[in-house]
């Protein structure tokens, strides 16, 4: 018995002792599932023996959430455009000092993205990461391309086809408004209205996040709305493993354009490696590599160009978010109220 | 034995911060415009209420109650033959038998959800025996996941009474004439009550909090009051209507233990 | 009974272990399953139980689990067993109030439980990561081991622990030395199901964690869908099961041969 006490005892401390040897500095990214290639983040560790602690989250809010409980002292987060206007309003974030991002002085940010956020308050709170779209990721073996007209193929087609929605408020909730016609960021109560019974009169198969692609994929779905990352994501890996894919993804005229970005929350406490990092991740040599990992449309020109050289041969159909032409609307915040009233339209809208 | 009794002291500290600190703190959330982020002064407000009585909450709580209870009903129903069956077994081999029930809930149910899930969809790795199903967003689909995670909680406390109970009064109401189901009305029945009492509880209440199970196997269009206090806390940060339908469930779970406080009064029944 | 009689029971007892053990053999057949989508299989390949220990996020998330599965029964255990004793030694009305106390983490829903437990460890002074989530695990265990350790502390001679101080015991030998040994079988009971809450936690641990610790649920949750869900999770969980059933076949063969010998003598 006593013994068996010892043994504990030692087993306890031994963990507790490795729990406070660790001395190295540590940075706290936020960020999206694969949403940055892990190989320069263990590249990044090393050049400045560092430690990078990494947290994957699914959502913008549930990212807004993580931030504003303050559980874990994040150094770097990477939130979309509106959500970078919520927590700038707030007081989250600290106003980025773009003196201090010398890799700056060797690319240079795509001038179509710097116009999406140029003239709004919180900008000066941001870097552009990515950027992209949303679309109709759709079964070629099962779907009539002549039926992708536009948004109503997703809302007016759910008894020829089985659709599916992508389970979050605000892009469920713009894609109504597109259907209808009316600002992406409406907020006149009629118009809502509409959105919402358009999504609860629509027969959807599912509601669901990065597994709708698997469905559209796997035959289970027909067509689902998805992010262009989902789609050049099967679509890489469709080309590695020399499958042809049966998948493709469709723009309709006038749809979303995002920007996610990096942004330092006022609950950093390692303000010079967060921008160290933002550096590195702006190299264009490890912006190229990571353009190359994530698969979405990279920000920055140089590597924007070496992409769609015939080098990388990223040169798809839909790759350019925002083409010469195109009709794009950005996200913004708008309210809590609004957001919450979104958030009931899709609950009501899964509940039908 | 009375020296003893300072070995409570702390515990019942620790249980007071964990429990009576955040239960006061979530009741004053739910009643007041308290901000959580940044405390502060507050004034009571009643906008909390009218969480209450928005149709999409309505719909949820009606969703947890109809499906837990008919997970529950069909926990019941095949979780008491199979205690039956196991406890009345002369083997040495039932210790065994009732262990290996259990043990698939060691293995990680997140994941045995997301197998469930895959079943269920019309092209799965079921094609290969030539089965298809198409049971995805149907409560069915909800039904057969919640017996298959819950069903081990439901038969091991009937498994408890029934292999302790005495037979000698089986045999004796048999020899004063009663038919095999009288005596088990009668008497097995009434004798395994508290088993049932616990294996009700211990069923009823994870499916009715529930929330990734739902989500998974009804393909995100069957809510339960699990999933709108996760949106609550999690998408809309309205911490403060969250707090009130949080409560509100905690009453619904409270009446519910009152019964089987009814039926045991030490509050020994959960297991 | 004759066999005809008990053959529905058979069937229905069949069925039970049949709808709890599909999702694992579904499992186990993903996890032999050399492709990549689950909804075909290829042909058999042991390639994932590799990429167990290669994915080292998903590798950290096993020792997590583990590690915090353990410690947290320990202490429970532990702490839960003397709370008991000295429940039981409080008068009656005392004993009732305390258990209700005990009884709220039992049956308070796992997402109000993880959010209060986030809400208080947001005003206490300690970081969130291991330490909170070990913290909660303990927390919600307790209530467990209190719960299998007191009905056998009532079918315990309450003299004996009095009897045990008149003979010269202290009272921390009292406590070990006469009382642990009677009620040894509540407490691996209670163990068991500490471990059992732990080790598949999800709510909870969810709320709890932070700087980014995570265990297999927090892990399997953020990826579902995607390409980081490394088919390695299923390899973990195929082992988790042998090794259980393993110890179980073992466990009842030394048990068998203890009787043997006992009836040997």
């Amino acid at each position: 018995m006593k013994k068996g006490l010892i043994a504990v005892v030692l087993v306890l401390s031994v963990f507790l002792l490795v729990g406070c040897g660790e001395k190295e500095e540590k940075l706290y990214l936020l960020n999206w599932g694969e949403y940055m290639d892990q190989d320069l983040v263990i590249a990044f560790e090393e050049e400045y023996g560092v430690d990078v602690i990494y947290t994957e989250v699914g959502s913008n809010e549930e990212m807004e959430v993580l931030i504003k409980a303050g559980t874990t002292a994040y150094d770097i987060a990477f939130p979309s455009d509106y959500m970078v206007d919520k927590l700038a309003s707030q007081g989250l974030l600290n106003e980025i000092d773009y003196d201090r991002l010398t890799a700056l002085d060797d690319v240079a940010i795509m001038d179509e993205v710097l116009n999406l956020y140029a003239d709004k308050d919180y900008a000066p709170y941001l870097v552009p990461y990515f950027w992209g779209t949303i679309g109709i990721m759709y079964n070629l073996e099962t779907v009539d391309e002549a039926d992708l007209t536009g948004w109503e193929v997703l809302f007016e087609q759910t008894d020829t086809y089985r659709v599916g929605m992508y389970d979050s408020a605000r892009d469920a909730v713009a894609s109504a408004l597109f259907y209808l016609g009316y600002d992406v960021n409406s907020n006149v109560t009629s118009e809502l209205d509409e959105a919402a019974d358009a999504l609860s009169n629509a027969d959807f198969t599912m509601f669901g996040e990065d597994n709708l692609k698997t469905q559209v994929i796997q035959g289970n779905l027909d067509m689902a709305l998805v992010y262009s990352g989902d789609y050049f994501d099967e679509l890489y890996a469709a080309e590695e493993d020399e499958r042809e894919a049966n998948f493709g993804y469709f723009v309709p005229e006038t749809t979303n354009v995002w920007v996610d970005t990096f942004v330092i929350p006022t609950t950093s406490n390692q303000t010079d490696l967060a921008y160290d990092f933002i550096n590195f991740m702006l190299d264009e040599d490890n912006a190229t590599q990571n353009a190359d990992w994530v698969g979405y449309a990279p920000v920055i020109e140089e590597v924007y160009a070496m992409l769609t050289s015939d080098e990388y041969g990223y040169d798809y159909d839909n790759y350019n978010p925002y083409p010469e032409g195109a009709s794009r609307e950005m996200y913004e915040f708008v309210s809590d109220d609004r957001y919450a009233r979104l958030n009931d339209i899709l609950n009501n809208a899964k509940a039908n | 034995m009375r020296r003893l009794r300072i070995i409570t002291l702390p515990y019942l500290v620790w249980m007071v911060v964990l429990v009576l600190v955040p239960t006061l703190l979530i009741l004053l959330l739910s009643v007041t415009n308290l901000d959580i982020y940044n405390i502060g002064p507050f004034s009571f407000v009643t906008e909390g209420f009218e969480e209450l009585t928005k149709p999409l909450v309505i719909t949820a709580m009606k969703n947890s109650v109809r499906l837990s209870l008919l997970a529950t009903l069909i926990c019941f129903l095949i979780g008491y033959p199979t205690a039956y069956f196991l406890a009345n077994l002369k083997t040495s081999k039932k210790t065994m038998l009732i262990t290996l029930f259990i043990l698939p809930v060691w293995s990680n149910m997140l994941l045995r959800i997301i197998a469930w899930e895959t079943l269920f969809f019309p092209n799965s790795i079921l094609n290969m025996f030539g089965i298809s199903l198409n049971l995805i967003g149907t409560d069915v689909a909800i039904l057969i996941g919640m017996t298959s995670m819950y069903l081990p909680f439901m038969t091991l406390p009937l498994y408890s009474v029934l292999e302790k109970m005495d037979h000698s009064l089986i045999e004796a109401s048999k020899d004063l004439g009663a038919s095999n189901m009288q005596t088990f009305l009668k008497v097995t029945l009434p004798l395994s009550l508290s088993g049932v009492v616990s294996g009700v509880i211990m069923t009823l209440l994870p499916s009715m909090t529930a929330f990734a199970l739902p989500e998974r196997l009804s393909g995100g269009k069957t809510l339960l009051i699990g999933n709108i206090i996760e949106d609550y806390f999690m998408k809309t940060s309205n911490i403060n209507g969250g707090a009130m339908i949080s409560i509100a469930l905690m009453v619904v779970i409270i009446v519910l233990f009152m019964v089987v406080v009814h039926f045991d009064k030490e509050g020994e029944t959960l297991i | 009974m004759s066999l005809l009689k008990k053959s529905p029971l058979v069937m229905i007892t069949s069925f039970a272990f049949f709808i709890i053990y599909l999702p694992i053999l579904i499992i186990m057949l993903f996890s032999v399953n050399s492709a990549e989508k689950d909804y075909s299989f290829d042909s058999f390949s042991l390639k994932w139980y590799v990429e167990m220990f290669e994915d080292p996020q998903l590798f950290e998330a096993i020792t997590n689990t583990l590690m915090i599965a353990f410690l947290s029964t320990l202490i429970a255990t532990i702490v839960g067993t003397f709370t008991a004793i000295g429940i039981h030694s409080l008068s009656k009305k005392n004993r009732t109030n305390m258990m209700i106390l005990n009884n709220i983490p039992v049956i308070n829903p796992d997402i109000v439980s993880g959010i209060s437990l986030m809400l208080v460890f947001s005003l206490l002074p300690i970081s969130f990561g291991m330490n909170t989530m070990l913290l909660a695990h303990i927390f919600f265990s307790i209530p467990f081991v209190v719960l299998t350790v007191l009905p056998k502390l009532k079918e315990l001679d309450p003299n004996l622990y009095d009897a045990a101080l008149d003979l010269g015991c202290s009272r921390f030998q009292a406590i070990y030395k006469v009382i642990i040994p009677s009620i040894k079988m509540g407490m691996i009971a209670g163990a068991l199901i500490a471990f059992t809450m732990s080790i598949d936690d999800f709510v909870i641990s969810y709320f709890t964690s932070g700087q980014g610790f995570q265990n297999v649920s927090i892990w399997i949750y953020s990826r579902i869908g995607r390409k980081s869900f490394s088919k390695g999770v299923y390899a973990y969980n195929t082992l988790v099961v042998f090794v259980t059933v393993g110890m179980l076949l073992l466990s009842s063969r030394i048990g068998k041969r203890h009787l043997i010998r006992k009836e040997e003598r």
